[in-house]
């Protein structure tokens, strides 16, 4: 099981220096004084380990989703925090210089300067550096910029912390331990160099131009990418790539889509983004010839590994659409026998996605295709309101639908509602995929 | 009340995980802290 055995890698590292740090078998002083220590060893192995929760590393991603690691890095990043805070309030021996005779800092903590100031300058910009990913929408940072910032400051941070953790730490003097808090640091950087420098280059290798841009729905655009080299893209229908068009491989102007087009129909790789008050507002204008780059592909929402599920359900929710209709546009080119139905939720019809092409895969490949509006226009023959509990029970309700592959995309709160329902019904987890198209 | 034993959605999952590793990082320095004895 994927996800139990992350976690059991996390812990695994989480621990490994305080183990280390155990291991020394020095005279434990009062148990405040070990308690605070034990905080600031634990946080900092957090620290470093989130610089491997990027949502970037396929080995990861492909099996729990970019949308769970980032999810966790957030969480687990609060976790720490509270950690770190909590640290220097429950040393309770005083600090100043050691008796002669106390080799290992027993009776008195370490109070230079030097090894001081490190620790308080990340636990200061620690603060700020969670405050400034859960207020990202409020402090209004064009994404790139607060990309930039963030990875930054986490590079400061853990930098400073292993410091002060070397300088100040009873424990991290201890040359194995000092030696395991530079091999974790070096391993979170070079998890960025990897990302941010030595990637980008790779991908020099492997450049793409706008084929077209062409208007899918009201604010929604369909940017179709081909390949300006050899090398095929070599993604399964339902996966996302980081889009970067028109700006250098090393640039972090660069977005997370879902890939609309499927494998099966060529080389050509097609994206539906919709205008959301920030880059993206400018799509329309983009001129085919750009040169443009893919990172990816990333994402588990595909078909791969659920072969013998006897039916595919897909449940979008605006432009969620975009991962299932690449979906199903890989059933109907692979003429997959198995039956499929989508569902397909908007506010209004004119925000529906490629209905022409969804009704033609429809007629020949023999999918159904549902589309539901919560505010319809007057004269809209078709289902009403949101997709909902009873919705779901009159498209998935005998208990034969129950081992169905529960596709699903859309808004965090609709992909909660859906999956509850679908739960609820007794459809059990491992044969429902959702990704949410926000983290937060 | 919330029946213990109903699935879990994928939210709810990632929660449950995010805890469990949380308890566990706690147990692992409480442990630490009282190797010595109260």
């Amino acid at each position: 099981m994927p996800a139990a055995l992350l976690v059991v890698l996390y812990l695994t590292a989480a621990v490994l220096p305080l183990g280390l740090a155990w291991a020394q078998g020095l005279t434990p002083r009062s148990p405040w004084d070990e308690l605070a220590t034990g905080l600031g060893i634990v946080a900092l192995a957090m620290i470093l380990i989130e610089f491997l929760q990027l949502g970037r590393f396929r080995a990861i991603t492909a099996r729990v989703g970019s949308d769970v690691v980032m999810r966790a890095h957030q969480l687990l990043a609060r976790a720490a925090l509270v950690f770190v805070v909590l640290h220097p309030f429950f040393y309770v021996s005083p600090m100043g210089p050691a008796p002669a005779w106390d080799t290992t800092r027993q009776t008195a903590l370490e109070y230079g300067w030097p090894a001081l100031w490190p620790g308080i300058a990340a636990w200061l910009l620690l603060g700020a550096l969670v405050a400034m990913a859960i207020g990202r929408d409020i402090l209004g940072y064009r994404y790139e910029v607060w990309r930039a910032l963030h990875g930054a400051l986490a590079v400061v941070v853990a930098g400073l912390g292993v410091l002060h953790a070397v300088r100040a730490g009873r424990y991290s003097a201890d040359p194995i331990l000092a030696w395991v808090w530079g091999a974790m640091l070096a391993v979170a950087i070079a998890a960025l160099l990897y990302v941010y420098l030595i990637a980008p280059l790779l991908r020099l290798r492997h450049p793409w131009r706008v084929q077209s841009v062409t208007p899918a729905a009201k604010r929604i655009w369909c940017v179709t990418l081909r390949p300006d080299s050899t090398r095929p893209f070599p993604y399964r229908a339902g996966q996302f790539a980081w889009l970067n068009i028109g700006h250098s491989p090393f640039s972090l102007n660069e977005n997370p889509f879902s890939i609309a087009s499927a494998p099966a129909q060529g080389d050509n790789v097609e994206f539906l983004i919709k205008e959301l008050g920030d880059s993206t507002n400018s799509i329309g204008q983009v001129k085919p010839g750009t040169r443009a780059w893919l990172e990816g592909p990333h994402g588990h929402l595909t078909l791969a590994a659920h072969d013998r599920a006897p039916g595919i359900a897909l449940i979008a929710g605006g432009v969620g659409i975009a991962p299932l209709i690449g979906i199903l546009r890989q059933l109907a080119a692979t003429d997959d026998p198995r039956p499929a139905v989508l569902l397909y939720g908007n506010r209004a019809q004119n925000q529906i996605i490629s209905g022409d092409e969804l009704d033609q895969i429809a007629k020949t490949h023999g999918a159904q295709v549902h589309h539901i509006l919560s505010n319809p226009a007057p004269g809209w023959t078709g289902a009403t309101g949101l997709i909902d509990d009873a919705l779901l029970r009159q498209h998935f309700g005998t208990p034969a639908h129950r081992d169905w592959l529960y596709v699903l995309c859309g808004p965090p709160a609709m992909l909660q509602n859906v999956e509850r329902a679908l739960l609820d019904m007794g459809v059990p987890m491992a044969n429902i995929l959702s990704e949410q198209f926000t983290y937060d | 009340m919330t029946d213990p034993f109903k699935q879990k959605t994928s939210s709810q999952r990632i929660l449950h995980a995010v805890l469990l590793v949380c308890v566990v990082l706690t147990a692992a320095m409480l442990a630490f802290a009282l190797r010595g004895g109260l």
